[in-house]
């Protein structure tokens, strides 16, 4: 039985440290996990990280007193020592078993880390039921592949073998279970294997092959030229007793030191409210503080010395300019603070993508490009959602079964690239895949069969592609447990219209989709309509002004007791700010300023009282001390140091305009 | 208006400095006066005309820019059912933490920073339904002066059903909660 966990004993902040430091530590492993599961060989490659990980996690749980975690972070620790040691080797039943662990892992971590311990005791089982099974083996039952661990030495050795041009090849002999004299056998094998070329090393090394019944053998030979087939052939059918189950030839690729390092993320990753920053970020704000202060010593000396004519003014206007330099570098400074690179936020794609190919047995290579990309950490972390569904939605509809890939002559393994890229002030982020693109005749077909349009509108290809965002579209006709549940592209662009961002999408049938997302940079500085209500001026973010005019009062007309107003051609709904804000102002009847916005679900108009004209704008939150303000966004303080208030504009006009 | 910042200089520079924990600052609000504890005050400033906020209940007078920051300010006359103001020569803004939140309490003036000795402050009774009593912490006596302490975590708190419906029939009648 869960107990109660009494959280008023951890001090929260370093509580917060650890969850944040150790999401980003798991996040790691599962990266590496998921490398290993596609290339098991390269599991000794990263062993000495995940140990570290592990060791790392199991001791920050300890000064915690996550005591149930530090347990199972125990458990782990020593697999990755068996696996160090070459006396066990992770397969996909341990790979799956870790993934897992780290999936419930981290939902504990950020719900039920302050209220509950975490369930450590069927993860201990389970590990330890891992390396039992190696335990148990006696001499005549076999033991598990181990891990083929080159030292630092020997993968110099390697590298420089393959350097000059010359092969290195793993050969490795898998015994039958019912195989007896395995070692003898093992030890004939190597002895053939010699004639061919120099031996490296060989797991289990070689000294223990007599001592152990291992399962299989391996061995790393380096040979001057490659292997001729007739070679290879007698490696293969190596007469052996017949316990031998199979050999198997691999030939290693050369992989330079950088390359290796593309394969993984760089470790530097984000969790939760926290946020790391570069050291040299902060000290170019700092720097600019100083600044301030130098400024303001000037400005006090220039008071203390008294009006003196012109040279007051000249000095004053020279401090002036500095204090403009100054606050725009520090403005820029402080932005850069809430910049993250896109690797952040798309480190965790992988794992979500081999989920969904596991479940659907397809095969997808995710591709990344433009990882540095910086993007606002808060709208980054908006977007995941809306990447996570695109994501989900190729692998699931884009891209085909490998099957029909196969008889289509394409490359049976689906690919996926997601690629970040900064246009002016925009982040542009595009997802592709190489499926069949969208069948235009099924989404007509579906849209005809909804509603949403009829038979005889003539719609062109861009129209109708474009109806998947219209809400309550949804193109597979089974609902799956991936995508499909009806809800889909119009919360991703409902989504990003949060963020005045906006989403776009080509596709060529046969060839694939691309989904094209733009978002500002950061959000906290958005360009925005300023208009005069009350004599208070209040700003409307521009991306969703459609047109600002000036009209009569014999051209608004009244439908019920709503005001409308024909334009060609539509029929635009108005809604009177000031009346409805009860910021009452005098209207003259002959100019009647109305700005029309795009309300999500059409267009409205909004009468003012002034229009002031466009502004960047530097919006603040304002404190929830009053409660929820819902038709206010938040707050800018104006050039004139007057508070402008942003409007929540949509929800004014659906709460005004669409009650249902 | 420079006599008023002088004054104010002097109240910040003594407030920040009084280290006694039982100082109390003490304002007046109609007739009566009024004692905060001075360890909650984060300045005290002029009164500036706050931008109004659409649909917010009528005591708060809307926000102002405290330093950079967009804060919310409370009128206290209004909250206590007083009318408002005409004139602001001595109005003061006292900037406060409350709940966690920085707000400022519009008050008809700031008078002294005082420690009233702990036998001359008794727990208030329960005296009556009118707004301003229920915000009461404690009363305190100096001389014949009678300071009213207040409980800052109850100004916002709406704690009496005639106001509950007052601040809803104010609000946007659609609103959902998001």
């Amino acid at each position: 039985m869960l107990e109660q966990r009494d959280a008023s004993f951890v001090d929260i902040d370093l509580l917060t440290a650890f969850i944040a430091e150790t999401s980003e530590q798991i996040e790691r492993l599962v990266m590496i996990l998921l490398q290993i599961e596609t290339d098991k060989d390269r599991q000794s490659e990263f062993i000495d990280e995940m140990f570290r990980l592990a060791h790392n996690i199991k001791g920050s749980s300890g000064i915690i007193g996550l005591s149930e975690v530090t347990e199972v972070m125990h458990e782990i620790e020593d697999l990755f020592t068996a696996v160090r040691n070459g006396q066990y080797a992770l397969d996909n039943e341990a790979i799956d078993l870790l993934l897992s662990f780290a999936d419930e892992f981290n939902n504990y971590l950020t719900k039920n880390v302050m209220t509950t311990p975490f369930a450590g005791e069927k993860w201990l089982e389970k590990f330890k039921s891992l390396t039992n099974k190696e335990t148990a083996a006696d001499g005549s039952s076999p033991k598990p592949v181990p891990a083929l661990v080159l030292s630092e030495e020997e993968k110099a050795k390697v590298n420089a073998w393959q350097e000059e041009g010359k092969c290195v090849y793993e050969v490795s002999l898998k015994f039958s279970p019912d195989a007896t004299l395995r070692c003898v056998a093992a030890v004939i094998f190597l002895r053939y294997i010699r004639t061919l070329g120099n031996v490296l090393t060989t797991a289990p090394s070689e000294n223990l092959i007599p001592e152990e019944n291992y399962a299989s053998f391996r061995v790393v030979l380096f040979t001057e030229d490659q292997l001729t087939p007739e070679e290879e052939q007698s490696i293969l059918n190596y007469p052996l007793n017949d316990g031998v189950q199979e050999i198997n030839i691999r030939k290693w690729h050369y992989r330079s030191e950088d390359q290796r390092g593309i394969d993984l993320a760089a470790g530097d990753s984000m969790a939760g409210q926290t946020i790391r920053v570069k050291a040299e970020r902060i000290d170019n704000v700092i720097n600019e503080l100083g600044k301030l202060l130098t400024i303001k010593t000037s400005l006090s000396h220039l008071y203390q010395n008294g009006y003196q004519g012109k040279p007051t003014w000249e000095q004053l206007a020279k401090i002036l300019q500095e204090l403009d330099q100054t606050v725009s570098t520090l403005q820029t400074g402080a932005m850069d603070l809430r910049m993250i690179p896109v690797r952040q936020l798309f480190s965790r794609f992988p794992k979500i993508v081999r989920d969904i190919t596991k479940l659907l047995g397809k095969k997808v290579e995710l591709h990344f490009v433009g990882e540095d990309t910086e993007i606002d950490k808060h709208i980054g972390e908006e977007l995941v959602d809306a990447l996570t569904h695109l994501l989900r939605n190729a692998v699931d509809h884009g891209l085909e079964d490998m099957e029909t890939r196969k008889k289509l002559g394409k490359d049976p393994t689906g690919h996926i690239t997601l690629s970040t890229r900064q246009e002016g002030s925009h982040i542009v982020i595009s997802i592709s895949d190489d499926g069949r693109g969208l069948d235009l005749e099924m989404i007509k077909e579906k849209a005809i069969a909804t509603g949403l349009i009829t038979e005889d509108n003539n719609l062109s290809d861009e129209e109708i592609i474009r109806l998947i965002f219209t809400p309550g579209f949804s193109t597979s006709s089974q609902v799956s447990e991936i995508s499909g549940r009806g809800v889909g592209m119009d919360v991703v662009k409902t989504n990003l219209k949060k963020l005045q961002g906006d989403i776009d999408v080509k596709t060529e049938p046969g060839r694939g989709t691309t989904f094209l997302l733009r978002v500002p940079l950061t959000l906290a500085i958005i360009q925005s309509f300023m208009v005069k209500v009350g004599g208070q001026i209040f700003g409307i973010p521009v991306t969703d002004v459609v047109q600002s005019i000036v009209i009569k009062e014999e051209e608004i007309h009244t439908a019920g007791d709503q005001l409308i107003f024909y334009r060609y051609p539509e029929t635009i709904p108005l809604v009177d700010l000031g009346e409805h804000f009860r910021f009452p102002f005098a209207r003259d009847k002959t100019r009647i300023p109305v700005v029309i916005i795009n309300s999500g679900r059409g267009h409205v108009g909004f009468i003012v009282e002034e229009l002031i004209g466009l502004e960047d704008i530097m919006t603040k939150p304002i404190n929830k001390a009053m409660g929820e303000l819902h038709q206010i966004a938040g707050a800018a303080l104006l050039g004139s140091g007057q508070i402008g208030l942003i409007l929540n504009h949509q929800l004014i006009a659906q709460q005004l305009l669409y009650i249902d | 208006m420079a006599r008023t910042d002088n004054t104010m200089d002097i109240l910040n520079l003594q407030f920040t400095s009084s280290e006694a924990e039982e100082q109390l600052i003490i304002f007046s609000v109609g007739n009566e006066e009024y004692g905060l504890d001075v360890l909650r005050v984060q300045e005290i400033i002029r009164h500036v005309t706050p931008t109004k906020i659409p649909h917010a209940p009528d005591f708060v007078e809307g926000v102002i820019n405290f330093r950079g920051d967009v804060i919310p300010t409370i009128c206290l006359r209004t909250r206590f059912g007083l009318p408002p103001r005409a004139d602001h020569e001595f109005t003061v803004i006292i900037v406060i933490e409350m709940n966690g939140k920085t707000v400022g309490l519009t008050v008809d003036q700031v008078s002294d920073i005082l420690n009233i000795p702990a036998e001359q402050i008794q727990v208030t009774p329960e005296l009556s339904a009118r707004p301003e009593t229920q915000y009461l912490k404690a009363m305190g006596k100096l001389g014949n002066r009678l300071i009213m302490i207040l409980d800052l975590d109850k100004i916002m708190s709406i704690n009496s059903q005639e106001q509950l419906e007052q601040i809803i029939a104010e609000s946007n009648p659609f609103v959902t909660g998001d």
